[in-house]
């Protein structure tokens, strides 16, 4: 999730209202906040990614007066019409089609509002932008620079502009080799021969997106005048970002223009940003049944005012203005909850259910539920391992030839690559571990192993096991052999063994348990090559059984 | 420990009898005594431990003696031979006369053994030593044919440790031999005697009367009656005992049987589905757009074999929701989905994914139903974080369900656990609306705890399914949980599988932090 540091004094400024950091923590709670940490000058959230227009002290502010009742409803956002144009040539379909721009004069930018720009940009980068590859966000200083603009596909060594954190001209090629913010992100462009770049009327390089600006249009402390460039590939996203940030600056204090794109290869023209708010009809009766309380238009008016929206009552159901800046309103049941969170959670009296049901455990818990005690008799404490195995022990070590059948294409962690099929391997890793402790050890596991299954639709099926293992100077076959025969008898089944070698048991020392002709499980004394691969220096036998196979369940 | 239930003198039928032969006999060493009683030098000697803590005898130190035992060495001599009795033997073996390498390439000296050999046979007059042409010569001068007292000593000692005193004429080469390095051991003990007290002479004579006591009753003395004319000898109850320790079950087990009787006691019913998932149940049926974080590789198990499996047909339905809400009334994410990304295996990243099977599955309304099961993060494992790890999760289907019955069926679960302050805060998960994040407040620790999510799912999670009725939702974490009930930091503990920590482990601990929150 996103973090945001508070600053109290600058948030109390921003709201209108003495807070103390415990009432900041509390508000941003009521809004769905996490709060991290609490200090006498600072209170550190993370807010949910539906909510990228909380990134930062301006916008959080907007939300705090709502809820406090300082200021109700919705402002007009609006932008007015300029002449300030950006031709998209046909040459940046393949690289990054998509760009909206907007200009935002008379403000009075500080270093608080810099620094607020540059958190919120960052963090829309991430929640909308996916790390810039799905929208990226360019700020310039325009009086740097001069319109019309032209967003064109360059070769990657055909231009040379002094990028940011830089004091040399690059072409795009050494930016993306030599720059630490072109190497981080040059991902992005990979394979692409064309570098996305903004120029001006007069050839300046504004921006080489979404690697980095030039450091031509840099924004510093009493900037006035800020020209947004925003692309992408998802036009949605680009719009919304950019609407973010223009309400932003317009509630810094900004006058909003809008900016014609011209796609020439496309011939299409829109005006950016687009700041008309969405309008929803929303029934207070769907309000009330979702939410289990008889909340009536006017409640819920009133709370959809606390969240900053414009909202009226009109024959009986609510008009609902949502502001440019909710890019998480998808339906009118995402009104009904920010009814909910206006009216506060708190005040929401939590009721039992009066669906009534008849409460049942699945045949499987209450077969295990018999087995446990019967292992518990026999002096095996149980253990719980992960279905997450690794495939070298539960091979190689084991001496069993072959691949496990499920395999992990991605682990961040060398501990696991595959499901487990057996249980007695992690039986094994677990008594190793305990070498410190008192013998005799006896463990048993009742869990799930994965078997590779292509009938069915997710192509693996889960089968439950038992194991048990006894590691001990004397540990045997005939230890092994009595307590399994003593699980036949009180699970009723009518199995038998047979003998049969298995590369982890010595030869001679393993026996298959058939039940009728099929095999549903093995016992025996495990072959002193494995104890050594697992690093078990203590005599061990063990066995598993396939439950789902001994048509237990 | 002796000493207690001093009040009433009782002594031990030994005591008995060593007290009776002291006053009888006057002072005697424990020698003796065990001699005379037919028990063994310890028992006696504990016996005037007891007596003595009684004021009953008083031991005293009269004499020193030497206990002998056989050192390293002595034991490979009495196991090989003596090395000068070895090497006249040799020398016999090769006709009276024989080199030093000829000696040493029968291989039969280790270390030191032939320098000794050399200097004591020399010594004894068995062999003389000659030195011709560079070359050292030996000549067997006397063969000792009978054994030597030396030999004689180790044969009696390979049998058990004995008294230098009680040697007699062969205490001499005893001592020789003690004077050869590692042969022998030599302990000084000291002789002890033991003398009745005052206090013992005045004793009530029925307290010295020697009775049949028994120490185990059998089926013998019960089926002959003979019980009744027996005493049973009253234990030390404060001795310590073997410590026995009973088998366990993992306390997740316990945990989540807990959990589980709860859900059935408040009318929901038990489920359970597939831990590899079609990427289809896991993100796509609950309205996660495929290129959403949650989806990326660092989050998420994928599957290489296999790597994909058959979505449902219904999953047509879901990616129209997804590209533009699909006649539900939303606007949808507004991407074009792909049937490709949705088959793509995954081990599944919750619970929720079996929860919505079964909603597409199942008909029956109203449904209460809930799992326990794993789940699987793509993470690398620390204290607070496991890769596999398990949900409490549940949903609630019925026409008049809603938001706040979901809050009571969250706050009825929790204060049956004995966590009975709970509270909820906005939150944000893709597939609910409205939602919720549940902290739970934990006296212990004083600070409040985020155990977990809930909300009603969205139209466009329901809508492609067929379902029309308001589906409650929640996923609990079930190791945190544990972690707070066992008080317990690192969440690796529950996995480590360590026999000392789980034996340690009372099953009643749960249920007393149950009560007490």
């Amino acid at each position: 999730m996103p973090a945001l540091t508070l600053n109290v004094n600058r948030l109390s400024r921003l709201v209108g209202k003495e807070l103390t950091p415990g009432e900041i923590a509390e508000l941003t709670a009521s809004l769905g906040m996490s709060v991290e940490e609490v200090s006498d000058t600072e209170v550190k959230v993370e807010y949910n990614p539906n909510r990228p227009d909380f990134g930062c002290h301006v916008s959080l502010a907007r939300a705090l007066r709502g809820i406090l009742g300082i200021e109700l409803g919705s402002r007009r956002y609006s932008a007015r019409g300029s002449s300030v144009a950006v031709e998209a040539e046909p040459s940046v379909e393949a690289v990054r089609p998509i760009i909206a721009c907007a200009l935002v004069r008379s403000l009075t930018l500080g270093e608080e509002e810099i620094a607020d720009l540059i958190v919120l940009q960052e963090d829309l980068h991430w929640v909308l932008g996916r790390d810039r590859r799905k929208v990226a966000i360019g700020l310039h200083d325009y009086t740097r620079v001069r319109p019309p603009f032209i967003y064109r596909g360059v070769g990657l060594s055909d231009i040379r502009f002094i990028p940011l954190g830089s004091y040399e001209e690059m072409t795009p090629q050494e930016i993306l080799e030599e720059h630490p913010t072109g190497k981080k992100y040059s991902w992005i462009l990979k394979g692409k021969n064309l570098a996305p770049i903004i120029l001006d009327s007069r050839g300046n390089v504004l921006s080489f997106p979404p690697i980095i600006n030039a450091s031509l249009t840099e924004l510093r402390p009493g900037a006035k005048d800020i020209f947004i460039d925003v692309t992408g590939t998802d036009e949605k996203a680009v719009n919304q970002a950019l609407n973010i940030l223009v309400t932003t600056l317009i509630d810094m204090g900004g006058v909003a223009y809008q900016t014609l794109i011209r796609y020439v290869g496309r011939r299409r023209k829109v005006y950016t940003p687009d700041l008309t708010p969405s309008k929803w009809v929303l029934d207070p009766k769907y309000v009330s049944t979702l939410i289990g309380l008889d909340a009536s238009g006017a409640t819920a008016v009133k709370a959809l005012k606390r969240m900053r929206m414009n909202a009226r009552l009109f024959r009986g159901k609510v008009l609902v203005e949502v502001p440019p800046y909710r890019v998480d309103i998808l339906h009118q049941v995402d009104l009904v909850e920010d009814v909910a969170i206006g009216m506060g959670y708190h005040g929401l009296e939590p009721v039992l259910p009066a669906t009534a049901g008849l409460g049942a455990l699945l045949e499987s818990s209450r077969i295990l539920a018999l087995i446990r005690p019967l292992m518990l008799a026999m002096g095996y404490t149980e253990v719980v391992n992960t279905t997450l195995s690794h495939s070298e022990r539960d091979f190689k070590w084991m001496l069993i030839p072959g691949e496990p059948g499920i395999r992990i294409l991605n682990p961040v962690s060398t501990l696991y690559d595959s499901m487990r099929e057996m249980l007695l391997p992690g039986l094994l890793s677990n008594l190793a571990a305990n070498s410190m402790n008192p013998y005799p050890q006896r463990i048993f596991e009742l869990g799930d192993v994965m078997v590779r299954d292509d009938t069915l639709p997710e192509r693996a099926r889960r089968e439950t096991h038992l194991a048990f293992a006894t590691c001990h100077s004397t540990a045997s076959f005939s230890e092994i052999k009595s307590h399994l025969e003593e699980i036949f008898r009180t699970m009723e089944l009518d199995a038998r063994l047979s003998s049969k070698d298995y590369p982890f048991f010595i030869p001679g020392r393993g026996a298959a348990v058939l039940l009728g002709e099929v095999e549903v499980g093995f016992m025996g004394e495990v072959h002193p090559a494995v104890l050594e691969n697992f690093g078990l220096y203590m005599p061990t036998a063990g066995c598993e059984l396939n439950l789902s196979l001994a048509g237990l369940f | 420990m002796s000493g207690h239930g001093a009040e009433e003198l009782e002594l031990h039928p030994l005591e008995r009898r060593v007290l009776n032969l002291i006053l009888s006999e006057g002072p005697l060493s424990f020698d003796e005594i065990a001699a005379r009683l037919g028990v063994n030098v310890g028992a006696v000697a504990k016996s005037a431990e007891w007596l003595a803590g009684k004021g009953l005898a008083e031991p005293s130190k009269s004499s020193v003696i030497h206990v002998v035992t056989l050192g390293e060495e002595g034991l490979a001599y009495v196991e090989r031979g003596l090395p000068e009795r070895r090497l006249v033997e040799a020398l016999k073996s090769m006709g009276g006369e024989a080199s030093l390498k000829q000696i040493e390439s029968l291989g039969a000296f280790r270390g030191d053994e032939l320098n000794i050999g050399i200097i004591w046979a020399k010594r004894n007059g068995w062999i003389s030593v000659l030195k011709s042409d560079g070359e050292v010569m030996f000549h067997l001068e006397k063969y000792p044919s009978a054994k030597t007292d030396e030999e004689l000593v180790l044969e009696i000692l390979k049998r058990g440790a004995v008294n230098l005193e009680d040697l007699g004429p062969i205490r001499p080469a005893c001592e020789r031999l003690g004077r050869r390095p590692g042969v022998l051991r030599m302990n000084e003990v000291a002789r002890h005697v033991l003398s009745p007290t005052k206090k013992a002479l005045s004793l009530p004579p029925q307290l010295l009367e020697e009775r049949e006591e028994v120490t185990q009753l059998t089926p013998e003395l019960l089926s002959s009656g003979g019980w009744r004319s027996k005493i049973f000898r009253k234990y030390d109850i404060y001795a310590p005992v073997k410590p026995v320790l009973a088998p366990r079950l993992h306390p997740l087990t316990h945990i989540i049987e807990l959990i589980k009787s709860i859900f059935v006691e408040l009318g929901f019913e038990e489920i359970r589905g597939p831990l590899v998932e079609l990427a289809f149940w896991n993100f796509d049926a609950l309205f996660q757009p495929q290129d959403h974080p949650a989806r990326e590789m660092h989050d998420t198990f994928y599957l290489s074999t296999p790597s994909k499996g058959q979505p449902p047909e219904l999953a047509a339905n879901v990616g129209r929701v997804h590209y533009d809400g699909g006649g539900t009334g939303s606007k949808g994410w507004g991407y074009e989905w792909s049937i490709e990304e949705a088959s793509r295996l995954v081990l599944r990243t919750h619970t929720t994914a079996t929860t919505i099977r079964h909603l597409a599955q199942n008909s029956k309304r109203p449904l209460k139903v809930f799992t326990i099961d794993r789940v699987y993060r793509n993470e690398r494992v620390d204290w607070r974080r496991l890769a596999e790890f398990h949900q409490v999760e549940g949903i609630l289907v019925d026409k008049r369900a809603n938001f706040r019955e979901l809050m009571g069926i969250i706050k009825e679960f929790y204060s049956r656990i004995g966590l009975k302050k709970v509270r909820f805060r906005p939150s944000y998960f893709p597939y609910t609306e409205p939602s919720a994040e549940v902290d739970v407040y934990v006296e212990r620790r004083g600070s409040w705890v985020e155990l977990g999510g809930m909300g009603i799912f969205r139209p466009e999670v329901t809508a492609p399914l067929g379902v029309k009725e308001p589906v409650l939702a929640w996923g609990l974490g079930l190791e945190r949980l544990a972690l707070l009930l066992l008080d317990v930091n690192d969440a690796r503990t529950l996995y480590q599988n360590d026999l000392r920590w789980l034996l340690s482990l009372s099953p009643l601990r749960l249920e007393k932090t149950r009560v007490s929150g």
